[in-house]
């Protein structure tokens, strides 16, 4: 190892206080199907980010098109359980309500907007105002303090 | 210990007692014990943060490097929320944050003096001990106290910076509403004997009468400012004048671990006598938030050509 860059380790380099903003749900979790897909190869996640399902049962991140059978992620691939099995968890066929920081900060999203997971800008998939015939994967509640709060709608 | 003897003949017993295996062991049980007491109250770092005691039981190994850490848990969030009878509030799933603080070693000089020199001291050894290792000890604990203190503070941008050329009342209210104004209370305040001077000369009209006549005569003779705690250190290398910090109480700053104790090693080979001592500590703050600091515009006390 060339360089210790852990920073939650002392001196630690940022506010442990704060909380999660990645992806809390708030609605559903008792019911939600929670479901690994083994990964794509080279293939790495966040927590609140979103998984496309591929043609050979893996998933990877979405590009910039997005496409309907695309998954909300609840344990990401920086958790050494998804080093260990090479797959990672995905919440499948069952709509929950969640605030999530990963979207598109500078679209236009009001109440009720329809959202599309695809490939942001920043390197990380998230949700953004869905145009045309992209798919519907959620729904605006509510955005505060680059918090998003909707509503999933996945397959 | 000896208590009681005079000096020399102190010098002369120690000595003595090197030359036997059981001897060594005494000695280095009563050196290790002097060690003990006294660092307890010279460190500032341990009197804002007290240490506590681990084994290596309780400490977790890496997989990178062949030290050891010990894990510490942060506080998880939570809140409650006002509901109409027929709703139900947001659920949350637990997710913790930990952060980790690696131990390291501090030790002091090995010193070495010939039994022949030592018996030409005029006072105990024990004093050469506490004066070149306990104190070099505590030093080190105080000047990593404070780096990682920075680090926290260049983070969190808790730093004022002031044109005040003493400290007062007013800037101390300033450094404390930084800790304040995140929901915590500060628990004590360090500064250097520089600034403690230049608090003790405040005038009347600031302080009240009452007590700038009292100071006059006695000097600041209370334990807190402002209802916290005061520590006052004269370690104007690592707190220069003009520096004053603010910290939480323990719970909510961060955590100072010893593993074991102090050790102290002592040896003689030949008309030698060789001793040293360390320490495995660990310390951080995991509440960064936890931390302020002023900084005035104090001139140098020591004048130039006659002049400050």
């Amino acid at each position: 190892m060339d360089v210790i860059s852990d920073i939650r380790t002392v001196p630690v380099g940022e506010d442990l206080t704060t909380e999660e903003t990645r992806l809390s749900v708030l609605r559903g979790l008792e019911r939600m199907n929670r479901v690994d897909f083994p990964l794509a190869a080279g293939a790495t996640f966040g927590l609140g980010e979103w998984a496309a399902l591929q043609a050979d049962g893996t998933v990877a991140r979405p590009t910039t098109t997005p496409v309907a059978l695309t998954y909300l992620v609840t344990a990401g691939t920086d958790r050494f359980d998804a080093k260990a099995t090479g797959q990672v968890t995905c919440v499948m066929n069952s709509p929950i309500v969640a605030k999530s920081t990963r979207y598109k900060t500078d679209d236009v999203i009001v109440p009720g907007s329809p959202l599309t997971a695809k490939l942001l800008g920043t390197g990380v998939a998230g949700l953004a105002l869905q145009t045309g015939v992209q798919p519907i994967h959620a729904r605006a509640i509510s955005v505060s303090g680059g918090v998003l709060t909707f509503s999933t709608n996945v397959p | 210990m000896e208590q009681g003897l005079d000096a020399q003949t102190f010098n002369n017993l120690f000595i003595e007692r090197l030359d036997t295996v059981d001897g060594i062991q005494k000695v280095a049980a009563g050196g290790a014990a002097f060690v003990r007491a006294k660092i307890r109250e010279i460190g500032f770092g341990r009197r804002i943060n007290p240490p506590e005691s681990v084994t290596r039981a309780d400490l977790t190994r890496s997989t990178e490097h062949d030290t050891l850490i010990k894990i510490v848990d942060i506080e998880h969030e939570s809140k409650a929320m006002a509901l109409n009878f027929a709703a139900e509030a947001n659920e949350r799933y637990i997710q913790g944050k930990r952060y980790a603080i690696p131990f390291f070693k501090i030790e002091s000089e090995k010193f070495v003096k010939s039994e022949a020199e030592l018996l030409a001291y005029d006072y105990p050894v024990t004093k050469v001990i506490e004066e070149n290792s306990v104190k070099d000890l505590q030093k080190v604990e105080d000047i990593v106290f404070i780096n990682h203190a920075d680090s926290a503070i260049a983070i969190t941008g808790k730093r004022l910076v002031s044109t005040a050329t003493a400290v007062d009342r007013k800037e101390m209210n300033s450094l404390f509403k930084m800790i304040d104004y995140d929901q915590l209370t500060v628990g004590c305040t360090l500064m250097n004997t520089v600034d403690y001077d230049d608090y003790m000369i405040q005038p009347a009209t600031e302080v009240g009468s009452p007590l700038a006549s009292e100071v006059t005569v006695e000097g600041y003779k209370y334990q807190t400012i402002l209802n916290r705690k005061l520590i006052v250190t004269n370690k104007h290398d690592i707190i220069v004048p003009g520096e004053i910090y603010a910290f939480t109480e323990p719970a909510y700053l961060g955590n100072f671990f010893i593993l074991n104790d102090v050790k102290f090693w002592i040896k003689k080979e030949a008309d030698l006598v060789i001793w040293k001592t360390w320490e495995y500590i660990a310390e951080g703050f995991g509440n960064i938030k936890s931390i302020a600091k002023i900084e005035l515009n104090v001139p140098n006390p020591i004048p130039v050509n006659g002049t400050l």
